[in-house]
């Protein structure tokens, strides 16, 4: 066959008739034939293409793996097929789809023919139009790729926990899994801008008339919060159609997603919020000092605190559901009547109610506890009784503090009366006892009226001593207080003095280590032989006194750890009911004793801001607890000791002092030992005399002074008025009020010595030896 | 069966044909392909359908070759399914994934499969200086199991399976084939000699 040979009428059949592109080429590559069905579909004419080289007509041949085929097929006589999908244009043919011309997806088959005078062969192209196959199969491919990332999207918004997730999975599927050149997310949501991005983003002008990325709303409650923008190039399939649809829902679950996770995260935000107001109100509940136990309407518990589980007895756990009056035993503490459940209470009358006073909680094991409390409606907002909420606490703490007050009530009206008599009584035993000694001074030691004398001022002494303890029964006077580290051998000391002669015997024992005290040696000496005096005296037939030391919890104070002095007997002890009144003065439960014991030990013990608490039964015994606070401070310096010579002196001395006998035995006294006195009876004048005499030539060595003067200026006032202008010249307070602060503190209101009236002629002169010092040589 | 030396000379012929198909395959497209040296079994034919069983227990895509001339026998080469369709995408790279094996996956394995067949075999009509006759490769997606013995009948009495190993990757994809040529015994001989006595000194 040549170029313009007529086709047979079979070959006219075969290539006329069968759909297909048939042509031609001799083994030089030129086209020998040319079909309608290809002139149809390239709009080339025969004519236009019958005698040309195949490879300039169509230079799409010539690359090499297309040439290759065609040589081997002319060559080799080889035939080879031509994929559609690896060729896309082998020639320039168009085809329908959809109503549009589109270029044609062709399969081509080279086959070799025989032409008869070459050892080449020439070659049949055979060309079917496939388009419509394969871009249908793009069109399922590419929809089951869209509807498989929409799979992967609704995994990703069923696991995002959060929205920048979200986004930027279902860019990332829609680029890496459906095969889109880009995707964008832009959404201003409530907690602010989001975006992500993957892949290309579309030119801003778009292709033609079409914009270049196929917008998608995506919508929260109804608004507009930002667009999906998916870029495909020029392919118009992702604006209409199926995949149109399916990208609209992409947009719409994305939206869904996006609603989710706000809802979600709201969710979690709430409930958040409500484990942390759950929790704060769980650390609240469990950190009040209070016991709280919540109830539900019907009154079953639901819920209690660690302090109440400590007081009641019972876990939470167990007690929940219970009814409350299972949980919440409570009595009165005198009939021990059952008290009414204040949960009932509070439903009926819908308010805060308290208990009734007396009431003690009967703890699960036996302990009972006086118990203060109120109870109140917890009320939901439409004013519907949700439960009850029941606050209470231990009371015996506050009930023993009531109790002391009382006590120390008492006793300080006691105490006001009693040292109103002492002070004066002091006064005139001043006077009795002064001259006595000075009269004794007159008289040879070996006389017989110096004997009387020194009896009858043994006599005074005796009764300074009675007012001295009349003091302290009712006010305990005004500790001197001493850093003591070794209490045990001044309580043992002391212990051992008491029982000395006395029938009963001592066991003591103290802690080693025992914590240092601040305490008046004497008080706490006087403390500790009323009290075992006291125990001595409670066992008639004789026994054993127990004192111990340690340290110890008041249990009215149980924050604050105190030396713990208990003394102990096993004598006729008292009813508890008395317990109130045994720190009466001249109450007594024995036949011996003056009743006074007791009253100056607690009147010490709260002096020194102690605590004392008694346990008593009758036929038992009793236990008498005081507590004294640890000092936690340096060592104090504690007072020297001395032996005082008889003092020789010189120069003249200021005294003041309203009552005139102790004038006159201070101005008898101090001119024996070799002063000059001035004597005032008001601190009016004794300032004048002072200022008067401020030169150094005639100025006082030495100035002694009443404390108090009534309706007058005081010693107080007087050494204050001296002190503005004289710093060195002694001052020595003389009171009988020993409970006064002004002779516990002496040095910071301006006093040099104290001496306590009644006093001897040896007192004064030690208290004036004392604030002299060296200046003066002793007697 | 035959002498080392024989399966050597057969491996270095079909490795010359390896080289034409990577080159060819490699412009169609237009991206490196690289064909593993191959590894040849000379089985008998009889046993040929229970090697590749065991040798391929999950590949499901065969393409087959028939040749004639001076030497007759069929080339196959084989895929599992996975690898096929990792093929196509790694040919068809920048078109949408291939997910299906349908009627344009095939037409483009058919394609393939003569490129690196034809390729192949194409080397025996070199060696004997004779031309060999090519049909176009049918592309299977299942086999029978009397696949491989049915492209054998023709020359079982003394037939001979020359298999084929040898792994195409392209762009650094590892995507695994084989390639079996069955040849009957007197044709194996025949490339043989023909090699020895054209390469051969």
């Amino acid at each position: 066959m040549t170029a313009g040979t007529i086709p047979t009428a079979l070959e006219l059949v075969l290539t006329e008739s069968l759909g297909l592109g048939v042509l031609t080429a001799d083994p030089d590559l030129v086209v020998l034939s040319w079909n309608g069905w290809l002139r149809e579909h390239s709009g080339l004419r025969e004519s236009e293409v019958v005698g040309r080289s195949l490879l300039k007509l169509f230079p799409g041949m010539q690359k090499p793996s297309i040439y290759r085929s065609l040589d081997a097929c002319r060559q080799s006589r080889r035939s080879a097929v031509l994929s559609p999908l690896l060729h896309t244009q082998l020639l320039p043919l168009e085809s329908m789809l959809n109503r549009r011309k589109v270029p044609m997806r062709q399969h081509v088959k080279l086959v070799p023919f025989d032409t008869g005078h070459s050892q080449q062969s020439g070659i049949a192209i055979i060309v079917a139009d496939v388009t419509e196959t394969i871009e249908h199969r793009f069109e399922i491919e590419r929809l089951s790729r869209l509807l498989h990332g929409l799979r992967r999207i609704n995994q990703i918004i069923t696991s995002a926990l959060d929205e920048e997730t979200l986004i930027e999975g279902v860019c990332d599927v829609l680029v890496s899994d459906v095969g889109y050149l880009g995707a964008c997310v832009e959404v201003t949501l409530p907690a602010g801008k989001k975006s992500a991005q993957k892949g290309k983003r579309s030119d801003s002008g778009g292709e033609g008339n079409l914009p270049a990325a196929t917008r998608l709303p995506i919508e929260m409650e109804g608004g507009e919060v930002g667009l999906l923008e998916v870029y495909n190039g020029a392919d118009v399939r992702t604006r209409e159609g199926d995949e149109a649809t399916l990208l609209a829902e992409v947009a719409s679950d994305l939206s869904f997603g996006l609603v989710t996770l706000a809802i979600r995260r709201e969710r979690i935000e709430t409930l958040e919020r409500l484990a942390e107001e759950r929790e704060r109100l769980a650390v609240t509940l469990r950190s009040i000092g209070d016991a709280v136990i919540t109830t539900d309407a019907k009154g079953d518990v639901d819920f209690m605190n660690e302090v109440a589980c400590e007081l009641t007895g019972w876990e939470t756990e167990e007690a929940r559901g219970q009814p409350l009056e299972e949980v919440f035993n409570i009595v009165n503490s005198e009939t021990r009547v059952r008290c009414e459940n204040p949960v009932d209470k509070v439903i009926r009358e819908m308010t805060v109610v308290g208990l009734a006073n007396h009431t003690v909680l009967l703890k699960k094991g036996g302990e009972e506890f006086p118990i203060k409390d109120s109870g109140a409606p917890i009320v939901g907002p439409d004013n519907e009784l949700w439960g009850v909420v029941l606050v209470f606490r231990d009371a015996t703490a506050e009930e023993e503090q009531r109790r002391q007050m009382e006590i120390t009530s008492r006793l300080e009206s006691l105490g006001t009366l009693a040292g109103g008599i002492a002070h004066d009584f002091n006064n005139i035993l001043t006077g009795i006892s002064g001259n006595l000694s000075i009269a004794r001074w007159e008289l040879p030691k070996d006389s017989e009226i110096a004997e009387w004398l020194e009896e009858a001022e043994r006599a005074a002494l005796r009764a300074k001593g009675l007012t001295q303890q009349l003091l302290s029964f009712a006010t305990g006077g005004t500790p001197r207080r001493e850093f003591v580290a070794k209490t045990a051998s001044i309580v043992r000391e002391a212990a051992k003095f008491s029982l000395r002669g006395a029938s009963s015997r001592l066991r003591f024992s103290a802690d080693e280590n025992l914590p240092p005290i601040l305490v008046d040696k004497d008080q706490l000496g006087q403390v500790v032989q009323n009290l075992v005096m006291n125990a001595d005296q409670a066992m008639p037939d004789a026994g054993e006194v127990l004192v111990t030391l340690s340290r110890g919890r008041h249990p009215s104070d149980k924050g604050r750890e105190y030396l713990l002095l208990a003394v102990e007997d096993t004598g006729i002890g008292f009813p508890t009911h008395l317990k109130e009144r045994i720190f009466d003065p001249y109450y007594s439960t024995k036949q011996s004793g003056s009743g006074l014991g007791l009253s100056i030990v607690h009147s010490i013990v709260t002096r020194h801001d102690g605590q004392i608490s008694v346990e008593s039964e009758p036929g038992v015994g009793t236990r008498i607890e005081v507590y004294l606070p640890i000092w936690e401070g340096s060592e104090e310096e504690v007072l020297e000791e001395t032996t005082r010579p008889q003092f020789a002196g010189s120069g003249t001395v200021l005294v003041m002092d309203d009552n005139r006998p102790v004038r006159t035995v201070l101005q008898r006294a101090l001119t024996k030992i070799g002063f000059s006195v001035v004597a005032t009876a008001c601190g009016e004048d004794a300032l004048n005399a002072f200022r008067n005499r401020s030169k150094d030539a005639d100025r006082f060595r030495l100035v002694i002074t009443d404390l108090t003067v009534p309706g007058g200026m005081g010693g107080i006032e007087l050494a204050r008025k001296i002190r503005e202008n004289d710093t060195e010249t002694p001052i020595i307070v003389a009171s009988g009020y020993s409970d006064d602060d002004a002779l516990a503190n002496s040095e910071s209101y301006g006093f040099n010595a104290v001496i306590a009236k009644p006093f001897t002629a040896a007192t004064l002169n030690t208290a004036i030896w004392q604030v002299l010092g060296e200046s003066d040589e002793p007697g | 069966m035959s002498e080392m030396g024989q399966v050597d000379i057969l491996t270095e012929v079909i490795n010359v044909g390896i080289g034409e198909a990577a080159q060819a395959l490699s412009e169609l497209v237009d991206a490196r392909v690289n064909l593993t040296v191959p590894y040849i079994n000379v089985l008998k034919a009889a046993e040929i359908d229970d090697f590749v069983r065991q040798e391929l227990p999950n590949w499901s895509v065969f393409i087959a070759q028939q040749f004639e001339g001076a030497v007759k026998g069929n080339a196959v080469l084989v895929y599992s399914e996975p690898c096929s369709l990792d093929l196509l995408d790694a040919l068809l790279a920048g078109a949408p994934r291939t997910v299906a094996l349908d009627a344009a996956a095939r037409d483009t394995l058919q394609e393939i499969g003569n490129i690196i067949l034809g390729a192949c075999i194409s080397v025996f009509g070199d060696v004997l200086d004779e031309r060999l006759a090519f049909t176009i490769p049918k592309v299977s997606l299942e086999a029978s199991k009397d696949f491989f013995s049915d492209l054998t009948r023709d020359f079982t009495e003394s037939g001979v399976a020359i298999a084929v190993r040898s792994e195409i990757s392209v762009e650094g994809r590892a995507i695994r084939g084989l390639i079996f040529v069955l040849l009957g015994f007197s044709d194996f001989e025949k490339v043989v000699a023909s090699a020895k006595k054209r390469w051969l000194p």
